[in-house]
């Protein structure tokens, strides 16, 4: 019999499990299935930060695989790797905050949590190594197509967090180059005429003036 | 025996065209206004995204302290990302920040003069362009430092002396910065527009040569009526205030060093700007006021709360008293600084006096102590104030009077009483009374008007 090596034999293994209502853990991990039927494994704590699975926990509808549908398996592992490193420390209220419109028309109450005593002078302003952490996470990824992924799933499921991440690192591509040089950074086609080109770039003008 | 798992399947190629509207949305707002402008060059698609007109509106709010999308002249404007295009065309050789900061402090103080001071809101000129800075510039000889040049973009200050001397007459006391009147000694700033610095900068080169000769002042605001002068030192971005000292080169600065900064990066301040921030800040939280001078308006720098303004009630009987420094006048000889303070009184509800009230009170006599360094310098006693014996009646507007005193060193105080009968002079209901007037302080302060 051959060991049981590979991820994807023990996770069928689980599947079928599940699927026959055999040994079924409630408050166990959360079992999450990727487009091409894969599970990967999600810890409860982890889960509360994406607000989609969060919700589904609560309501009790969180047992069984969970498909998440066009997520790829190799997108659906960072984000749980992802989600398990930042859960010990996830304060929900500091994050539920900060509302997804980058500019509201209104103004934004921010109470901190009581419990988050915060000290007035920080000594340690990443004192839990998140910060470079995340920015690890993201020089890891092998390209701009792995980092678009991640933002689309993180996006599906509602992970604030990490859509953000992700946002901040497209952003910081973008800063300080022409559009030639955002074309390559980004790998985006260049689908204008020459016409067209010349009367965005006369348009947009006021952006490269020295 | 267990087959070998399938291959994963590799993910779709995902673009930066292939997230969903909001996230791109997150990603251009988090990148900029020229970013988006860069991304709008790179495909059709990602054109269409950053037309987006919410994203310019927060480019506009978050850049530009912009919230309607307006040129800078105030005329309306198709969309916010059109706006932000114009802004840019007009503005964008200046830092943002700055830009954001200057046009920040013109708004507030056409604000507060609208609702305030209407007649000095009348003779605010619209800004200059860049290339009648340039002009300025070649004529003066040297550059001028950035956040003048800006304040000037928004707002070309005041409406200049003219030949018409009516009309010079009618806008006298409708200083930006405003004065005093104290004896003979009237004083109200106005701030300069651009042509008037350059014409007076060089008659006042002409005329001081020899003490102003290779420096780069110009001159930013004069008083109309009794000659102040506040200069800018072009070179490092101080302003001071011409002494009575100035033909020899007597100027004191009119700002604390320590703020100003130099205009190579988006946090440049000069003391134009300081200064100016400062004096809408008092104007804004009540510290100084407007007041009538006869018939027309002006802005009054003797401050209105403490601590600079001290009040005391005796009796019944409100005074209310402050100093300004006025650098200008000599104190006299021996005496090296010259303050002139402002006396109020009233009597807010009743004077009362043993238990009985009185129907009103008039003043006979004062007596002031005036300190140096704490050290009395000064005692004297005389009948009325500035040659009056005011009656106070309940309930009325405050009889105010200035005056003024030398002080040999700085920093000083004075305080005193005043003796008032109830009733009036002609016919006193009782015997006379002393009526406090609360210490207040006589120093050179940090900020000079």
């Amino acid at each position: 019999m051959a060991p049981p090596a590979t991820d994807a034999a023990t996770t069928k293994q689980e599947q079928q499990h599940a699927a026959g209502g055999e040994g079924v853990e409630v408050g166990g991990d959360l079992r999450l299935v990727a487009e091409c039927g894969t599970v990967v494994r999600l810890s409860r704590s982890a889960a509360r930060m994406s607000t989609t699975l969060f919700d589904m926990i609560e309501a009790g509808c969180a047992e069984g695989g969970i498909p998440i549908k066009g997520a790829d398996v190799g997108t659906l592992r960072l984000v749980a790797a992802y989600c398990e490193k930042h859960a010990p420390h996830y304060d929900p209220v500091a994050s539920a905050a900060r509302l997804r419109d980058p500019f509201p028309p209104f103004p934004i109450e921010f109470t901190p949590a009581s419990y988050a005593v915060k000290p007035v002078t920080q000594l340690d302003p990443d004192p839990h190594g998140l910060e470079a952490w995340d920015r690890k996470f993201i020089s890891d990824l092998p390209d701009n197509s792995a980092l678009f992924n991640l933002i689309i799933v993180a996006n599906l499921m509602a992970i604030e967090d990490l859509v953000d991440l992700g946002c901040t690192a497209v952003a910081d591509k973008m800063r300080g180059k022409t559009p030639d040089e955002i074309r390559v950074a980004l790998d985006i086609e260049n689908d204008y005429t020459p016409e067209q080109e010349a009367e965005v770039r006369r348009e947009n003008a006021w952006a490269f003036e020295d | 025996m267990a087959s070998p798992p399938p291959p994963e399947p590799a993910p779709a190629e995902a673009g930066v065209e292939s997230m969903e509207g909001l996230v791109l949305d997150t990603v251009i707002s988090r990148a900029g206004a020229r970013p988006a402008a860069a991304l709008a060059c790179a495909s059709t698609r990602l054109r269409t995204a950053v037309a987006d007109d919410s994203l310019w509106r927060g480019f506009c709010a978050e850049d530009l302290g912009l919230d309607a999308p307006v040129d800078p002249e105030g005329q309306p404007l198709p969309s916010f990302q059109v706006a932000y295009k114009v802004w840019l065309e007009s503005f964008g050789m200046y830092p943002l920040p700055m830009v954001k900061r200057v046009k920040q402090f013109w708004t507030s103080m056409k604000t507060w003069l609208s609702e305030n001071f209407p007649e000095a809101y009348r003779t605010l000129c619209k800004g200059v362009s860049e290339a009648q800075l340039k002009s300025a510039e070649d004529d003066l000889g040297f550059k001028l430092p950035m956040p003048t040049k800006l304040l000037y973009r928004f707002c070309n200050a005041q409406l200049p002396f003219s030949e018409d001397h009516d009309a010079n007459k009618s806008i006298s006391t409708h200083g930006l910065i405003g004065g005093y009147a104290f004896y003979d000694h009237w004083v109200n700033v106005h701030l300069s527009p651009l042509e008037q610095i350059v014409e007076e900068t060089k008659d006042f080169y002409r005329e001081f040569h020899d003490v102003f000769h290779g420096r780069k002042f110009i001159v930013v605001a004069t008083s109309w009526f009794r000659p102040k002068t506040f200069l800018l030192d072009c070179s490092n971005g101080e302003l001071y205030v011409g002494t009575y000292n100035l033909t020899i080169g007597g100027m004191l600065p009119c700002v604390p060093k320590a703020l100003i900064k130099p205009a190579e990066n988006d946090l440049a301040q000069d003391g134009l700007l300081l200064w100016l921030e400062e004096h809408l800040r008092r104007l804004q939280n009540g510290m100084i006021k407007t007041r009538m001078l006869m018939t027309s308006r002006y802005i009054s720098l003797y401050p209105e709360a403490p601590p600079s303004c001290s009040s005391v009630v005796t009796n019944g009987i409100k005074v209310r008293s402050s100093a300004v420094f006025v650098p200008e006048h000599p104190g006299g000889p021996g005496e090296k600084f010259m303050f002139t303070y402002s006396i109020r009184m009233s009597v807010p509800e009743a004077c009362m006096l043993g238990g009985v009230y009185y129907s009103s009170c008039q003043l006979c006599s004062r007596h002031w102590t005036i300190r140096s360094c704490d050290r009395v310098v000064s005692d004297v006693s005389g009948g009325g104030v500035i040659g009056q014996y005011p009656v106070l009646l309940p309930g009325e507007d405050e009889f105010v009077y200035e005056s003024c005193t030398p002080l040999p060193k700085v920093p000083g105080s004075v305080e005193g009483s005043f003796s008032f009968v109830p009733g009036k002079l002609i016919r006193p209901e009782g015997k006379p009374f002393e009526v406090m007037v609360a210490p207040f302080p006589l120093q050179v302060p940090e900020y000079i008007f």
